[in-house]
């Protein structure tokens, strides 16, 4: 069965256990915030329905297998993993047991589902009283759509989030657009820290309902605002925004190459202006007031992009930023991974998967001075702990493992 | 008040805008008591809108009404010694403070974390940035937009037509790194109280938006380790058919067929066209090869459909689904989020009622949804300085006197 090493020991959250049964995005954004710092995620799934994730390209060398998915293994870093078949009423009953021995348990299934498996919150408060549960779902635990079936994209446009995304003059934006789903994760590790706080001062447990098309509704207090003061709905203005000019994406030297400019304000507006080597622009009746230069931004907009374009994305962020105006490149994933300033800062760790190799991955979406987040272990494969958890944390015998592999509830 | 989730715990907040009034503000829906304080002159958020009418109006900014729900209010000149003086005074009586000024801004005050820290030995302190509060751009100027583009965000959002063809970047509604670096910097916060409920010590902690964004990339690194490819670049996202923006008669709508029970559905509401019974029709790849075939079908099956008609279909055979383009009306007038009671009216003394997005969750045992509406500036001055901290009247007179509150 191996060794298992310990975990982020140092962490904020060291000695809190959490059985996980979450999978593909919003749910294991969830529970890996809290594997960082430090608390013990036990991931529970199965053969019998595999994570959405473990079936996401790419995969290592290009070979399908649940343990070279490199999503995932870049998701679960520093979780366990235990196989439990959910729908043999033995893998429920283990799963309990987990959940017995833990402070937490997160689900991210279709509202109404862990009920009908018999891991809802009635049926988790009987083996564990004191147990805080989180549920993620797209639309929450209750209302008309709570039993709908979504992804992520879906709930960036039921909520809003995306309804005025666009270009005017070209259809609507929409597409694989998921970031309700990391959204909701976060928000709902920071409900699950909010209820362990809650419960180490008064002893209760309680159960979390999240809804992701909440959380991005959330997002959106200048168009919501808008409405219910004006009744105006907002407009689709590409990279443009209200009261600024310049504000847009340029093209710059290279293939594909871009920056983002936005300046606001008129300090910043004469910046620009001797910035790009075009003093007299300041002076120029087009663009001499805010409004002035809003009214004529494709004028504007040319006269930036033909100072852009003749250089490199990099010198034009340093030539700008040296003179202090709103100017960062477009960040490819590769520029990412090479960028002087996520070094400095150590964002990025490497990992050492036993099926995948090394790779470089995004450690940190913050710093703690006293709790250090830590990676310290490898996205695992498949049942790598089942010893562990079976064995060493719920005492089952080698035996009976064995029956239970042999019968298909250990999958 | 220990009956809320974050019940006796006490917040200051030095924030402007958005990241870290929506981090206390979350913290207030919670139950902690939330100080905002604010220079005499009031944050910026003040005069960004919108407002109604369009006439700015220092109460009625939608944006500050919006992220400062549940506050109480001061005002104080923290580059006055005697005003730095006093908030020191109410950091000895705070667990928390939530700040995103640039970097090395409290330092220069007197106010940086060791300072405070000696104040009150426990005290968890999260400083929201664009950068983080070292590294080579810690200083950079930077707008919403160019957070976005920093974070990596600026080629996954872009135009993209029926045929699945990519064309110009598109900017995200605003402000979406400063929500993100807000989640995490209260994740981190209560993190940090856990850690020092059970005997840890206080903490400062720095979130950055760039870090933020670039940390829910989803598949750029390992479709970079795995591939070597530029994601967003030399890459189409899409990894199912249909994909992509369908027009309908009144609008338009996303239909997703990503698993295969998921695609027999999709068959089954078109009326299994001929071509759904193809060989190639079985597997993700053959899909994709004949994404024309699929996809002209669908264009012409969709154009005499509503799109409200065509979600519920799809949602009937458990096809993910939605419209595209949803307006602020619609939300507001929502069934399902009526039911959810998400919405909160709330009276404001100048801005008057209006409806305000509670925080995404319910909890069974405690509450969590938003009850009194922004403060005014310097609303609580008396309150604050005089019952909590203990000022006597002729102190806090020449405080006034001398501009500082």
């Amino acid at each position: 069965m191996g060794e298992t090493p310990p975990g982020n020991t140092k962490g904020a959250l060291a000695g809190v256990r959490v059985a996980d049964f979450t999978a593909s995005w919003a749910g294991p954004h969830c529970v890996s915030l809290l594997a960082f710092m430090g608390a013990e995620v036990i991931k529970i799934e199965s053969r019998s329905k595999l994570d959405l994730a473990r079936y996401y390209p790419p995969f290592k060398d290009g070979i399908e297998s649940p343990d070279r998915a490199m999503w995932f293994a870049q998701m679960h870093r520093n979780s366990l993993s235990v196989t439990l078949n959910l729908r043999e009423a033995e893998g429920v009953e283990i799963a309990k047991q987990i959940v017995a021995i833990s402070d937490i348990a997160a689900e991210n299934f279709r509202a109404g589902v862990a009920d009908r498996l018999g891991l809802g919150y009635r049926d988790l408060v009987r083996v564990n009283p004191q147990v805080i549960m989180a549920s993620l779902s797209g639309f929450g635990a209750y209302g008309p759509r709570s039993r709908w079936v979504t992804y992520g994209m879906h709930v960036s446009n039921i909520s809003g989030l995306m309804g005025a995304v666009g270009y005017p003059d070209t259809d609507p934006v929409s597409d694989w657009v998921e970031l309700p789903d990391p959204s909701g994760g976060v928000a709902g590790a920071s409900a699950i820290l909010a209820a362990l706080h809650y419960r180490l001062r008064t002893g209760k447990g309680q159960h979390i309902d999240l809804s992701e098309e909440e959380t991005a509704i959330g997002f959106q207090p200048e168009k919501l605002m808008d409405y219910a003061m004006n009744g105006r709905e907002a407009e689709r203005m590409g990279n443009r925004a209200p009261g600024m000019a310049p504000h847009g994406v340029y093209r710059c030297a290279g293939d594909d190459e871009w920056v983002s400019v936005a300046v606001g304000g008129e300090e910043e507006w004469k910046r620009l202006c001797s910035a790009i080597g075009e003093a007299e622009l300041a002076r120029d009746t087009r663009f001499r007031t805010p409004a002035a230069r809003k009214e004529n931004e494709g004028a504007l907009d040319e006269i930036v992009e033909s100072w852009t374009r003749v250089r490199s994305k990099w010198e034009v962020m340093r030539l700008l930023q040296g003179s202090g105006v709103g100017a960062v490149a477009t960040f490819t994933n590769e520029d990412l991974y090479q960028d002087e300033h996520l070094a400095a800062r150590g964002f990025f760790t490497w990992d050492e998967h036993p099926v995948q190799g090394r790779a470089r991955m995004p450690a940190q979406p913050w710093k703690m001075s006293e709790t250090p987040l830590a990676m310290t272990r490898p996205g695992p494969i498949m049942g790598e702990h089942n010893g562990h958890v079976l064995e060493e944390l719920l005492g089952l015998g080698r035996g009976e493992v064995e029956e239970l592999e042999g019968g298909g509830v250990v999958y | 008040m220990n009956d809320r989730t974050l019940g006796g715990i006490r917040v200051v907040e030095l924030g402007s805008m958005v990241s870290a009034p929506y981090c206390a503000r979350l913290m207030a829906a919670l139950g902690a008591e939330v100080i905002k304080v604010e220079p005499p002159e009031g944050e910026k958020a003040r005069e960004h809108g919108p407002f109604p009418g369009g006439d700015p109006h220092a109460e009625k900014s939608g944006l500050f009404l919006a992220m400062n729900l549940d506050k109480k209010g001061v005002t104080l000149d923290l580059r006055s010694g005697e005003g730095a003086e006093v908030f020191k005074k109410l950091i000895a009586k705070s667990d928390v403070v939530v700040e995103n000024g640039p970097p090395g801004w409290l330092e220069e005050l007197g106010l940086g974390y060791e300072s405070l820290k000696a104040e009150n030995p426990g005290l968890i302190m999260v400083s929201i940035t664009p950068f983080g509060q070292d590294g080579p751009y810690r200083d950079y100027a930077t707008h919403d937009l160019n957070r976005w583009h920093a974070g990596g965000w600026g080629y996954l959002w872009k135009e993209r037509s029926a045929e699945g063809t990519p064309g110009r970047m598109v900017r995200g509604p605003g402000f979406l790194p400063a929500f993100q670096a807000a989640y995490n910097a209260l994740t981190a916060v209560a993190g940090a109280l856990y850690f020092r409920g059970m005997g840890g010590e206080g903490q400062h902690i720095d979130v950055s938006e760039q870090e933020s964004m670039a940390f829910i990339l989803n598949g750029a690194f390992p479709v970079y380790n795995g591939l070597n490819r530029i994601h967003g670049k030399d890459v189409a996202i899409p990894a199912s058919v249909p994909s992509g923006v369908l027009p309908c008669r009144d609008g338009y709508v996303l239909i997703s067929a990503i698993e295969y029970h998921q695609w027999e559905g999709l068959v089954k509401m078109l009326g299994e066209p001929e071509w759904s019974q193809a060989e190639w029709a079985n597997t993700v790849e053959g899909r994709r090869l004949n994404f024309d075939i699929i996809n002209a079908f669908m264009l012409e099956w969709l154009e005499d459909k509503d799109v409200d008609w065509v979600v519920k279909k799809a949602i009937e055979y458990r096809i993910p689904a939605s419209p595209v383009g949803v307006t602020a009306g619609r939300i507001f007038g929502d069934e399902h989020l009526k039911e959810r009671g998400f919405f909160a009216e709330i009276d404001h003394p100048i801005a008057g009622k209006l409806a305000y997005p509670s925080a995404p969750y319910r909890f069974s045992e405690t509450e969590s949804s938003a009850r009194s509406p922004a403060p005014l500036l310097g609303q609580h001055n008396d309150e604050v300085f005089g019952e909590i901290l203990g000022l006597e009247q002729d102190a806090m007179a020449r405080l006034k006197q001398e501009g500082n509150i």
